[in-house]
């Protein structure tokens, strides 16, 4: 009983500090160093790739969330494997492509909440705060699709 | 064939074992919402399908208990003329083999998600149109879990050594095991949050060492109990007093000299044979079919006493 009585009383502190964390920082060092790398697979319409410029409904979407966190994006182009490489890595923090939320990807890294129906954005497995706030991001910004 | 009386639980007996079918209604009825609340919360993530193993697990005891308790109370018949005792036994080989089987369960997925370094990552969670850390509901599923889990172990824990039912104590071993799971669990969702992605695994992984070795004790009662070891306590920590009290009750009538027990458990009660060695033979076969009913009267537990007249033999000397 006493350390469920534990349990709960550092529960509540905890709620109230910085929580929860990432495992390496990356929500940290993406709003201090104001950049956020993204790793972008081409599948239309969610990514779209030209000649020097990403666009879809995902990039605006990532976009967005980096301006959110006062940081800019910086593409990282490639296939999936790659990119999820990149993500284990921690050369990106933020993979998009249209990835489904069943797709086999999503047990390599983190997967945000699907929105648009079934699509997920990932990032690096242990990230929670950077995940968090990538969903709140999600939630927020699609209010008629997702959930 | 002459049959064995029907079991009978005393009054008092009677009562416990009705709060105890109480319990374990409550049990499954509970153990059932829980899984469904975890579903709800969780969905089908990696983390979802375990908890549903681990609920199933966690109704095999009660189950086993409503449905042993009752065979067990079934009218001996030609067909089985020592009646349904043993059915007890059964039952607490199954809610033992649930119990071994979780252990197991959750020490292999401890150190297969350590050994493969795969990172738990808990991120939001959106609900009625404001997304909160995922964290926080996964903790209220578990309390809602793990708490009641303690305290309905903890009667089932007083009710089992009153009409000394195994499959009741094995049940209550099982809710220690799940709210001791939860609680790891907790810690795990708690660690994961600080960063410390490999705690959820690690807490996992010590408290599964726990539940092993509990279900390794109550598989080793289970299996000794059905090849008729001498009786023991219903924890199983300890030898049963009463074949030896019921050795000197049988001794302080006057016309035994010497008496000597045998005694094996069938489910709740106990069966076996006396040696009896008469100081004279007037009116033996009375005497020895009122001695067997007395006995049966001495304890409820003392279900059918054989009891076999014998001539005081040096070559087989009767206990101390």
């Amino acid at each position: 009983m006493r350390s469920l009585a534990f349990v709960l009383l550092s529960t509540a502190l905890l709620a109230a500090c910085d929580y929860p964390r990432d495992a390496e920082g990356t929500l940290e060092r993406v709003k201090s160093n104001g950049v956020l790398h993204v790793g972008a697979s081409v599948r239309e319409p969610w990514v779209v790739a030209s000649a020097d410029d990403v666009s879809g409904t995902d990039a605006s979407l990532v976009e967005g969330f980096a301006a959110s966190l006062g940081a800019n994006v910086q593409w990282m182009r490639g296939s999936e494997s790659e990119l999820v490489d990149a993500l284990a890595d921690r050369d990106i923090d933020v993979m998009i492509g249209g990835l489904r939320k069943d797709s086999p990807w999503v047990s390599e890294a983190a997967a945000t909440e699907p929105y648009g129906g079934e699509r997920v954005m990932l990032v690096p497995a242990g990230e929670n705060a950077l995940l968090l706030a990538l969903d709140r991001f999600l939630a927020k910004s699609e209010p008629a699709a997702g959930r | 064939m002459r049959q064995v009386d029907r079991l009978e639980f005393p009054p008092e007996q009677q009562a416990v074992y009705r709060k105890a079918r109480r319990l374990e209604y409550v049990s499954v009825v509970y153990v059932a919402s829980a899984a469904l609340f975890l579903y709800v919360v969780m969905g089908s993530s990696q983390a979802m399908r375990t908890s549903w193993l681990e609920d199933m697990l966690s109704l095999v005891p009660p189950l086993a208990f409503l449905i042993a308790s009752r065979v067990a109370f079934m009218k001996p018949s030609k067909r089985f003329p020592y009646g349904m005792h043993t059915a007890v036994s059964i039952g607490y080989i199954t809610a033992s083999l649930a119990l071994l089987g979780m252990g197991a369960f959750l020490l292999t997925e401890a150190v297969v998600k350590l050994v493969s370094a795969e990172r738990t990552t808990i991120g939001g969670y959106t609900i009625f149109g404001t997304t909160v850390w995922a964290g926080w509901p996964m903790l209220a599923g578990l309390a809602y879990t793990g708490i009641p889990s303690f305290f309905l172990g903890r009667a089932k824990l007083e009710l089992a050594p009153v009409i000394h039912d195994k499959i009741l104590y094995a049940d209550a071993e099982m809710n220690r095991a799940d709210w001791m799971a939860e609680l790891a669990a907790a810690a795990g969702v708690i660690g994961t949050g600080l960063g410390f992605w490999w705690a959820d695994a690690l807490a996992a992984g010590i408290v599964s060492l726990d539940i092993l070795r509990d279900g390794f004790r109550n598989m080793r009662a289970a299996i000794t109990d059905l090849i008729d070891e001498t009786p023991k306590t219903t924890e199983g920590d300890a030898l049963s007093p009463l074949p030896d009290d019921l050795r000197r009750y049988l001794e302080s009538f006057e016309w035994v000299e010497k008496a000597d027990v045998r005694m094996r458990e069938e489910g709740h009660v106990f069966f076996g044979e006396a040696f009896i060695v008469p100081r004279d033979e007037t009116d033996l076969v009375a005497r020895i079919e009122d001695l067997a009913e007395k006995a049966k009267t001495f304890n409820w537990r003392v279900h059918d006493l054989t009891i076999m007249p014998v001539r005081s033999d040096p070559r087989t000397p009767f206990e101390e």
